[in-house]
């Protein structure tokens, strides 16, 4: 009867250990990482061309997962100004390289730019279907780091003082992590 | 910086502070009126945590009696207690996507005048795995149920456990009845507060759980006992955090410690389950039908 409840017990904390271990109670995990970079004019300028680049290895959430990373897809972008010369207007135009090559992902275009307005407020980057296809399909094998080059141009720039011209602005990014449990 | 919330629940299952390297939960991005939301479902499940495991035999020795239980149980998250519909309350911020909860696993986003705010994600959790120990003596039929653990500090927390539950087999003044019937009471009460350094990472919390059931076994054999019982419970947490907001979205709110008094969608349980005695051990499992439905499963000295 002794050896009977032992081997009973034992047996207990298998059946039970296996089924613990075996039932896993995590589901997958998103995370929305939002990445920032700053133009930021270092003299004035008679045009206004600025460059940026941005890595997602910047950023602690994508380094603390990216070995559990399945996927990563863009989201969102928008546009917002720091500081600029006095009422900075013209043609915005922003574009998005991968890394430093000349694989271009997005051309986004705004014809009535007046950098004064986006100081309390965000631009939102409107992009198409195909554009967001670009930049996802550069996403994939999310387990390597990658980088991108940003362009932001102002043509037919003109101001309340005439060139030179002076804009600093950022861009941010929204993206979400798809993380194995 | 983050509060790590899953170190908190696993403290509790093991009482050590050992490696924990899950996800951790930022509710310090929220205001108060988006944190309630946030933790809610913690409150419903600290309700249908500590209200479960505390009886597989209606029966109470008429003289002396002492147990000593180790429960394990299986808490299913309901996918209603994973996300929660935010309203920031902001100027120029419509409608925002449902966004997760505590135990959720998908965050929401909206873009405000100083940038993208991404919701906090939650702990990912279809299921609450944990246990509890607990010790119950007894004399002329009344049994007293103590749960304790000293308030004692690991790493940057402090975390403490009280609880008891007075049960009473009615069924020893009535004679020739068929089943075993008792009646109990329980109240538990977990503390936890983070004592480091860094006043950005302040959280206190303060669980209190209230249950009084009614339930009844029957004894086959002397060795298969099947019960069931029927249960009102309650729960209610104080929640105490420091906001951080950093994307300075509302001033008069942020950078400050907040009190929120949270109450769980705890009320009804039904239990069915069955346990073996043999000598002076028992095995039991049993169903929770409640808000979070429960599986518990014991292993019992009993004498």
């Amino acid at each position: 009867m002794k050896n009977l409840n032992k081997l009973f017990f034992i047996s207990i904390l298998i059946v039970t250990s296996l089924a613990l271990n075996g039932c896993d109670p995590f589901d997958e995990l998103y995370l929305t990482l939002a990445m920032e970079t700053e133009f930021i004019t270092t003299a004035p300028l008679s045009n206004v061309f600025l460059t940026s680049s941005i890595c997602l290895s910047e950023f602690d959430d994508y380094n603390d997962n990216s070995d559990k990373l399945k996927e990563i897809r863009y989201i969102s972008a928008a546009y917002f100004t720091l500081s600029s010369s006095n009422g900075l207007q013209g043609d915005l135009r922003l574009k998005l390289y991968q890394g430093s090559t000349n694989t271009l992902l997005f051309d986004f275009t705004d014809s009535n730019f007046n950098a004064d307005l986006y100081l309390t407020q965000p631009m939102k980057i409107n992009l198409s279907q195909q554009e967001i296809n670009n930049i996802n399909s550069y996403l994939t094998n999310p387990q390597v780091d990658k980088c991108f080059r940003a362009e932001l141009e102002v043509l037919n720039a003109n101001d309340n003082d005439g060139a030179p011209f002076q804009l600093n602005g950022k861009v941010e990014f929204l993206t979400e992590l798809h993380i194995e449990p | 910086m983050k509060i790590f919330l899953s170190v908190l629940l696993l403290s509790i299952f093991l009482f050590s502070s050992t490696s924990f390297t899950q996800i951790g939960v930022k509710v310090n991005g929220l205001p108060p009126f988006e944190a309630t939301e946030y933790v809610r479902p913690l409150s419903t499940w600290f309700g249908t945590y500590f209200n479960s495991g505390t009886y597989y035999d209606a029966s109470v020795p008429e003289f002396f009696g002492f147990k000593f239980n180790i429960v394990g149980m299986w808490t299913i998250i309901p996918d209603d207690q994973k996300t929660y519909k935010p309203n920031p309350q902001l100027a120029g911020v419509g409608d925002v996507d449902p966004t997760a909860t505590v135990f959720g696993n998908r965050a929401s986003y909206y873009l405000g005048s100083n940038g993208f705010y991404t919701y906090p994600s939650g702990l990912s959790l279809n299921a609450v795995p944990f246990g509890i120990y607990q010790f119950a003596g007894s004399f002329y039929n009344t049994e007293l149920l103590l749960r304790f653990f000293p308030k004692v500090k690991f790493g940057d927390a402090k975390v403490g456990l009280f609880g008891f539950g007075i049960k009473h087999e009615i069924s020893s003044h009535i004679p020739l009845l068929p089943v075993d019937i008792a009646v109990q009471f329980l109240y538990n009460n977990f503390n936890f507060e983070y004592v480091g350094d860094d006043p950005v990472n302040y959280t206190k919390i303060k669980s209190n759980n209230f249950a009084f059931n009614v339930h009844a076994s029957k004894t086959f054999a002397g060795i298969f006992i099947a019960y069931s019982g029927l249960q009102y419970e309650s729960s209610s947490t104080d929640f105490s955090y420091f906001f951080e907001d950093e994307n300075n979205y509302y001033p008069t709110l942020g950078r400050k410690k907040h009190d929120l008094s949270l109450d769980g969608d705890n009320s009804f349980r039904f239990t069915l389950g069955a346990a073996i005695k043999l000598g002076f051990f028992v095995v039991n499992a049993d169903v929770n039908l409640t808000k979070f439905t429960t599986f518990t499963t014991g292993l019992s000295f009993d004498f």
